[in-house]
């Protein structure tokens, strides 16, 4: 029964994994790059809920709880799109070790300055800050089997944003703009499509849910921690791998493999043991099948 | 005196892990993995010293061609893969190195004490027989071998594949042979490097040497810059000082150490290195404006 439990759980919240992976693959395809400062817009989101949560006393109200979301989801944008302006605008010729170097260093900044923040601001506390919200005592019993409410309300909330994001890109002109972009930019450009502001607006958008996720995540521990980001992020690097970089489907379902993979091996066997697991599982899947699972573009071999 | 002495110290130990960060990238290649390398020749050098009472120069060397057969075992199917694919299976490597050394334990009493690897806690009471003389003799030794190999045969071969891997498998290069060699060359070094580092500061923790110094190892040769041998050491140098010169900045050390990462990388994307090319390249493209647009008062 604990099995199942566990498998339930992971699927619930392994809604929130794909919403990070969908923001750093949503990049990666459109800019050819990886965002290493991802996890750290992530955590900075988590940290702007919590502060609304606290400030207005979110442990009861729903109210609440919906604006401190949308707090993380409008910092999460705003955090994404400097972190282009800052680390990927003024780059687009050079090597890809300097994006990389770049937004690294963007995330070391933020991590570190939240580590400060965290002692400096009296509603925080250092390590670890409480995200209050009324989610906490909610759960439910389906038969014999016991489900958290939060993770129903993070599930059903992450499903639907995919749902916006999925008429976004298939629907929307900008959708339209961002796929011809991610298939060649250069030919995109030549067709008038504005490469930069397309830049900016996937940014934007892959933040802001990032941002989501960090709330969501949040939510679901009570707590937000300056190095809450950089552990999403490697999360997030595993499914993209597993998914086949690029694959905005692959990513949502590979985030909810990985979250039932993860909370299994915590509640089985060890919680020490789960970031081995999974990167063993990456590893092999790299050798094996360095396209990934869900592959859109063919990885390259020697 | 003291304190100018550890930061040279402190400075040499990092040269040694830029370089093996360089090792790899020499043939293009970019790896995250030189940090799992690094805390594996550290476990292993203290394991041999601590525990039973090897000199250093063997136990380092035991650990250098540890893990260099491990960087041949994992280079092989890593290296046939690519650009960020491969960044994405050597963090991995790194990673399921660390989380391996936080659940490894092997206490043995030596004289009177317990020691050895105790998981989460680390490994504490490494006898400290690094000092100064050892990390100069090193890193002195390393720059000649480096210096030799960016002249030597291999060097252009390996110069040569970053350039063009085709054009270089068309020239009679073993492509395949020369990455899975600078994989394990790498290693060895940073096994080498991990080794002196636990036997200067005589104690490790496997959070040591997780995601965070992996990025640092990576500043080191982009600060610095990838394309000589000079580059990274330049970078692990300049990064090694930075934080002490910063001082100033108390608890906000770190924030600046960031923005001026960011800050040199975005204005000279080769490195230090290349500040001369970069900005000779800059002079070249503001070319004079035409006398018809330029004469408007």
């Amino acid at each position: 029964m604990i099995v199942v439990e566990n498998l339930i759980g992971g699927l619930l919240f392994g809604a929130t994994y794909s919403l990070v992976a969908i923001g750093f693959t949503l990049i990666f395809g459109v800019l050819n790059r990886l965002n290493i400062a991802h996890g750290a817009t992530i955590m900075v989101a988590a940290f702007a809920g919590a502060y609304v949560s606290l400030r207005l006393g979110g442990h009861t109200s729903f109210a609440i709880l919906a604006l401190a979301f949308a707090a993380s989801v409008i910092t999460g944008g705003v955090v994404g799109m400097l972190v282009w302006l800052v680390a990927f605008a003024p780059l687009r010729k050079a090597s890809p070790l300097a994006p990389f170097v770049t937004s690294a260093a963007v995330a070391l900044i933020l991590e570190e300055l939240f580590v400060q923040v965290s002692r400096r601001v009296p509603l925080f506390s250092p390590e670890f800050s409480s995200f209050p919200s009324p989610l906490e005592d909610l759960a439910f019993n389906v038969g014999p089997i016991f489900i958290r409410g939060a993770y129903m309300v993070i599930f059903i909330v992450a499903a639907a944003l995919m749902a916006l994001l999925h008429w976004l890109i298939t629907k929307s002109s900008m959708g339209r703009a961002i796929r011809a972009v991610e298939e060649n930019p250069t030919v995109s450009w030549l067709l008038g499509i504005n490469v930069r502001k397309v830049e900016l607006t996937v940014f934007a958008a892959a933040s802001a849910i990032a941002g989501a996720a960090g709330c969501l995540v949040g939510v679901s521990t009570g707590t937000v921690a300056p190095s809450m980001g950089a552990n999403l992020l490697l999360t997030g690097f595993v499914i993209i791998v597993l998914a086949g970089l690029g694959s905005l489907y692959g990513a949502m379902i590979c985030g909810l493999l990985v979250g039932m993979i993860e909370m299994t091996i915590v509640g089985v066997v060890s919680a020490s043991m789960k970031e081995a697991v999974l990167f063993i599982i990456l590893f092999a899947v790299l050798v094996v099948r360095p396209q990934g699972l869900f592959a859109k573009f063919a990885a390259q071999r020697d | 005196m003291a304190y100018f002495l550890s930061v040279a110290e402190t400075c040499g130990l990092n040269v040694i892990l830029a370089l093996s960060v360089y090792a790899t990238f020499m043939v293009g290649q970019f790896s995250l993995a030189q940090v799992g390398f690094w805390s594996i020749g550290a476990y292993t050098t203290g394991i041999l010293i601590a525990l039973y009472g090897f000199p250093l120069l063997p136990s380092l060397l035991i650990s250098a061609v540890l893990c260099a057969v491990i960087g041949l075992i994992v280079g092989y199917p890593c290296l046939r893969i690519r650009g960020i694919y491969l960044a994405m299976a050597t963090v991995a490597f790194s990673e399921v190195v660390r989380v391996f050394f936080n659940n490894f334990e092997l206490k043995i009493p030596v004289g009177g004490l317990v020691l050895g690897p105790g998981g989460p806690l680390g490994f504490r009471g490494i006898p400290v027989v690094t000092r100064w003389p050892q990390i100069l003799v090193a890193f002195v030794l390393l720059i000649a071998l480096f210096a030799w190999l960016e002249r030597s045969r291999i060097g252009l071969a390996v110069k040569s594949i970053r350039e063009d891997e085709i054009a270089a498998a068309c020239a009679g290069i073993n492509v395949v042979a020369m990455k899975v060699g600078t994989f394990a060359f790498g290693a060895a070094i940073a096994a080498i490097g991990g080794g002196m580092y636990a036997t200067y500061v005589s104690s490790v923790t496997p959070d040591n040497f997780g995601f965070h110094l992996a990025l640092i190892s990576i500043f080191f040769v982009a600060v610095g810059g990838s394309e000589r041998f000079i580059g990274p050491v330049i970078g692990a140098v300049v990064l090694t000082v930075l934080p002490d010169l910063l001082r100033f900045a108390g608890d906000f050390r770190m924030v600046l150490y960031g923005i001026i990462v960011l800050a040199i990388t975005v204005a000279f994307p080769r490195g230090i290195d290349g500040v001369w090319t970069t900005l000779a390249h800059r002079m070249r493209e503001t070319r004079p404006l035409p006398v018809a647009h330029a004469g408007r008062s």
